[in-house]
């Protein structure tokens, strides 16, 4: 038996979804939409949408690769849109509209250059969140995160790829490497850290604003969520660099409801909904149109749409390819060991 | 001074609004063998709990001995108890059930051995000692517990309804077992049945209870033969019961009038002086009946069979002594007895000293 | 005819056991003897790799971690659930299901709501720190991200499953036995050690297994409570299968868990010398 049938056996049971015509099933990040985006959608197209939450790109991956059936349309970042187009998991988008309206950092990117698999959703950075009644002097290297100071307060994120990548920017190496000598020195500098650490965080946010975390690797609007929350709560990006990362909407290869995929993309795409997704979520969205009509405290704000001046040492994450599987066996060491 | 070691004295136990025992006062003599007797629910059971410890009386005292324990918990007094279905640990083997309470005791080891086989000789259960207690039999199980108690030498073993579980036949032989055990040892047994026959054959004296009260106390031939109350002569046996008045008192003898002007020879009590309403209890064995009426100072009223039945060695027949008024009587069936059939008219007839006035 | 009739009866029974047990059990057997490929797909020779892999020293202290953590649970469980069993079953009178009801009321909020609520109660800004330790000793103290905390929580959360058959095995007791042993002369104490405890020996034995075996499996606890060094074997497997995609790996690590508690347990029963529990 093999991954698929047996998981359309277990879990197929159990996975429920609608099969119904006027219905999408859209598998997203937690805290990840506007406040009235589904509603207004379902309002005004009569398609009921269903969501269902990942608690990260690896679950995203596995329950495609394993051929789980039945959504329509997964957010998913875009070193992993590369990764799924290579396993051929996704469907080629058919009648998007407004892909010339995208703010230009986010058009023909090297993930899907032509766009035909994928749509810039929102986007954000990674860099250093930190309390900053706690974290003094404002911290501006990811040395930061390995500073006994701060021993036990000390947050990483629950994502290989984007913690694993920090403590090699941190070594000043390539945040994309695959060779095995970085590596083991990242594997080597995260064991060490280990100690330190509070927790490899799934949720991040709560995770600041219960002040478990003086300073942390985080996300940009992850960090803006908690900033509202609790004012302390602040974000930079750190001079090794940091990455920036787009999430981007993709329509899976099975998908029964592909028309009402499509239809949400584009409603996604108008700027007043793009801007009112920012708004909620805290991430700028990539539709150039929208910024001018987001809260305007988001401008120029590492929280939210970070200055140019810091996203010049940014880097987007690549698909690894055969290197993917050196990066699992560092997480599972690091994960393992105490 | 008598010596009683377990005294009640005006003890009152009460379960929510139900009062189980009602202003009881017992006095239990040192070595006798005493029963409780009473239907279910009439206190018996409760009032042999306040004696092991296992309730507290609401009013009243319980002494052990003279002393008051009545606030002491069950393993501060020195008595032990036989449970109904035995209540044997089903964990512990024979041996070591019995040597249960020796061993809470603190004694050494070697005397534990040589009482606990002792104590099993006693109940003529030797060699058992190893045997899980649900290997056992019935009649085995109860031996076992009466072990148990005995070989902690109790001032007073209580049982509880020791014999219910036990098959009929086997019911007697234990009966006797029990009587032999109680005059060899010399210890004080307080027996709780609901079985009369039980209860007389055993017993020294027997403490009759009804409603939560005590009915009767005296030796089984007296509570037989002189029932103190309706309840006690209606519950031991079966009697015959026929109301009347006191007309005379002269030298230990009453005169009883009936409602049709009969006139019957009681023994005088006390209790009943001329002109009180008493009812006449005899036992159906002290009556008989003839063709014509007696002449030899027995008591005799005209009756009509009713019915007979046949039983064996004995005949019983309902007779009406007036308009529905019914009583029995047992013939025992001798060679030369006369037989009557239903409808046959004849005589009742008894001593005087056979009946007991009932006072209410 | 008989014979056909009873297996008609055991029938529904044994395609259960097939379809909820045995199915899955053999697909992640199976599973087990393949390898992931560069690719992210299921290889399809067979191999040993990941039984070579799982008795690796990585896997050692995490194990012997999470023995240590459900070893300490059940503890602490028949510690709580005893006295607690002890007091509905023989104290509890007519309020006996109302106790009962309020052993089960957790149940109705789901586990990761509550888990969720000892983290708040438990963090540094929590509840315990800022109405006890912080006003009696001047600073918080760290709870979270400890064994502590991982034990708490796990013991929170199996502790019904522990009451639950002690109280089943205390309520069975016969109560004329404790008065057999009162009578004897036994204080409550003595009739505790003597009577009370020995006959609620399979309800401790089931206790701990349905503590124990639980406990040595669960992730969801150690996620949440715990830190980056209170790793579980839970842990470790629930990563292969969603983090790291290598079910392979996690099934062999499953079975081998499941098969070293099968041992254990079989070398407990055969220690306590209770096997009519199982049976």
């Amino acid at each position: 038996m093999n991954r698929r049938t047996f998981l359309i056996l277990a879990a197929g049971l159990l996975a429920g979804c609608s099969q119904s015509r006027n219905t999408l099933n859209f598998y997203n990040w937690a805290n990840y939409i506007g406040e009235t985006t589904i509603p207004d959608f379902e309002r005004e197209t009569g398609i009921r949408v269903n969501q269902d939450n990942f608690s990260s790109q690896d679950v995203l991956f596995a329950k495609l690769k394993i051929g789980l059936e039945g959504y329509d349309l997964v957010v998913a970042t875009d070193y992993m849109v590369r990764r799924l187009i290579k396993h051929d998991l996704l469907m080629p988008l058919q009648g998007v509209q407004g892909l010339e309206g995208l703010i230009p950092r986010f058009q023909h990117k090297p993930w899907d250059p032509e766009h035909r698999f994928s749509v810039p959703y929102l986007w954000g950075t990674t860099g250093i969140a930190y309390n900053a009644r706690y974290a003094v002097p404002k911290p501006d290297s990811l040395k930061v995160l390995w500073d006994p100071r701060y021993k036990k307060r000390i947050g990483m994120l629950n994502e290989k790829r984007d913690t694993i990548g920090a403590t090699l920017l941190m070594l000043g190496l390539d945040g994309n490497s695959v060779r095995p000598d970085d590596l083991a020195r990242a594997q080597a500098a995260l064991l060490e850290q280990k100690p330190l650490v509070r927790r490899y965080s799934t949720d991040m946010i709560d995770d600041l604003v219960r002040q478990e975390f003086h300073v942390a690797l985080g996300y940009s609007g992850d960090t803006g969520q908690a900033h509202s929350s609790l004012e302390d709560v602040q974000y930079t990006i750190p001079r090794e660099g940091g990455y920036v990362w787009a999430d981007n909407l993709c329509i899976p290869r099975d998908a029964p409801h592909y028309e009402a995929a499509i239809g949400f993309i584009n409603y996604v795409l108008r700027p007043q909904v793009a801007a009112s997704i920012t708004d909620t979520v805290g991430y700028p969205n990539a539709v150039a149109k929208a910024r001018a009509l987001v809260r305007p405290e988001l401008l120029d704000n590492p929280l939210g749409y970070a200055p140019e001046s810091m996203l010049e040492h940014t880097i987007f994450q690549q698909d690894l390819g055969a290197g993917e599987r050196l990066w699992d066996q560092v997480w599972e060491k690091v994960k393992l060991q105490s | 001074m008598e010596d009683f070691v377990v005294e009640l004295v005006g003890v009152t136990k009460r379960f929510d609004r139900v009062t189980a025992v009602d202003n009881v006062t017992l006095q239990i003599r040192r070595g006798e063998f005493f029963s409780l007797l009473g239907p279910s629910g009439c206190g018996k059971t409760t009032s042999l709990r306040m004696v092991a410890g296992f309730e507290e009386p609401d009013a009243g005292e319980v002494r052990l001995d003279g002393q008051p324990v009545q606030s002491l918990p069950p393993y501060r007094r020195r008595v032990n108890t036989v449970f109904q279905n035995y209540a044997l640990f089903p964990h512990l083997n024979v041996f070591d059930n019995v040597a249960f309470g020796l061993r809470r005791r603190s004694t050494p080891e070697s005397e534990v051995q040589k009482r606990v086989h002792a104590a099993l000789d006693l109940v003529r259960l030797p060699d058992m000692s190893t045997r899980r207690t649900h290997e056992l039999s019935g009649g085995q199980q109860q031996r076992v517990a009466l072990a148990r108690a005995l070989v902690n030498e109790p001032q007073v073993l209580l049982l509880d309804e020791p014999m219910s579980a036990l098959d009929p036949k086997l019911r007697r032989t234990m009966r006797d077992e029990l009587k032999r055990l109680q005059k060899n040892l010399g210890i004080t047994f307080v027996l709780v049945t609901h079985d009369q026959e039980e209860a007389l054959s055993t017993s020294d004296r027997v403490a009759v209870m009804n409603g939560g009260k005590v009915e009767q106390v005296d030796a089984p031939r007296t509570i037989y033969e002189r029932p103190a109350t309706r309840f006690v002569a209606d519950f031991i046996g079966t009697a015959n019961f026929l109301p009347g008045r006191v007309s005379a008192v002269q030298n230990g003898r009453s005169t009883l009038v009936l409602a049709d002007g009969a006139q019957l020879i009681v023994p005088s009590d006390n209790r009943a002086p001329e002109g009180s309403l008493v009812e006449l209890s005899v036992r159906p064995e002290r009556l008989w009946l003839s063709r014509e009426p007696g002449t030899n100072g027995a008591n005799c009223l005209p009756a009509t069979v009713i019915e007979t039945t046949y039983m064996g060695p004995v005949t019983l027949f309902t007779v009406e002594v007036g308009p529905g008024h019914r009583l029995t009587t047992e013939q025992l069936n001798r060679e030369a007895t006369d037989t009557f059939e239903s409808g046959d008219k004849v005589f009742l007839q008894w001593q005087p000293a056979s009946g007991t006035m009932l006072v209410h | 005819m008989k014979q056909r009739a009873a297996w008609l009866l055991i029938l529904p029974m044994v395609l259960w056991l097939v379809a909820f047990y045995l199915l899955p059990l053999g697909a992640v057997t199976l599973q087990s003897f393949h390898e992931v490929t560069p690719d992210y797909d299921i290889s399809r020779e067979w191999s040993l790799a990941n039984y070579r892999r799982a008795v690796n020293p990585d896997y050692g202290p995490v194990v012997l971690r999470s023995m240590r953590y459900a070893a300490a649970t059940t503890l602490w469980c028949l510690l709580l659930g005893y006295p607690l069993a002890y007091f509905i079953a023989l104290h509890g009178g007519r309020r006996k299901g109302f106790y009962l009801m309020l052993l089960m009321l957790p149940f109705w909020t789901s586990y990761l709501v509550r888990t969720y609520s000892w983290m708040t109660l438990l963090q540094t800004e929590g509840l315990l720190n800022t109405a006890l330790f912080v006003p009696w000793l001047g600073h918080p103290v760290d709870m979270l991200a400890t064994d502590g905390a991982v034990i708490l929580g796990l013991t929170y959360g199996f502790l019904p499953f522990a009451t639950l058959p002690i109280y089943v095995s205390l309520e069975k007791i016969d109560r004329r036995l404790l008065e057999a042993s009162a009578d004897l002369g036994s204080s409550p104490f003595q009739t505790l050690r003597n009577v009370v405890l020995p006959l609620s020996r399979p309800g401790i034995l089931a206790a701990s297994l349905l503590t124990f075996v639980p406990a040595m499996g669960d992730f969801v606890t150690p996620e949440l409570l715990g830190g980056p060094e209170t790793t579980t074997i839970g842990q470790a497997i629930q990563e292969q299968y969603l983090q790291l995609f290598n079910w392979p790996f996690g099934a062999a690590l499953a079975l081998l868990l499941m098969l070293l508690m099968l041992a254990g347990i079989a070398l407990y029963v055969r220690l306590s010398g209770s096997e009519e529990v199982l049976a």
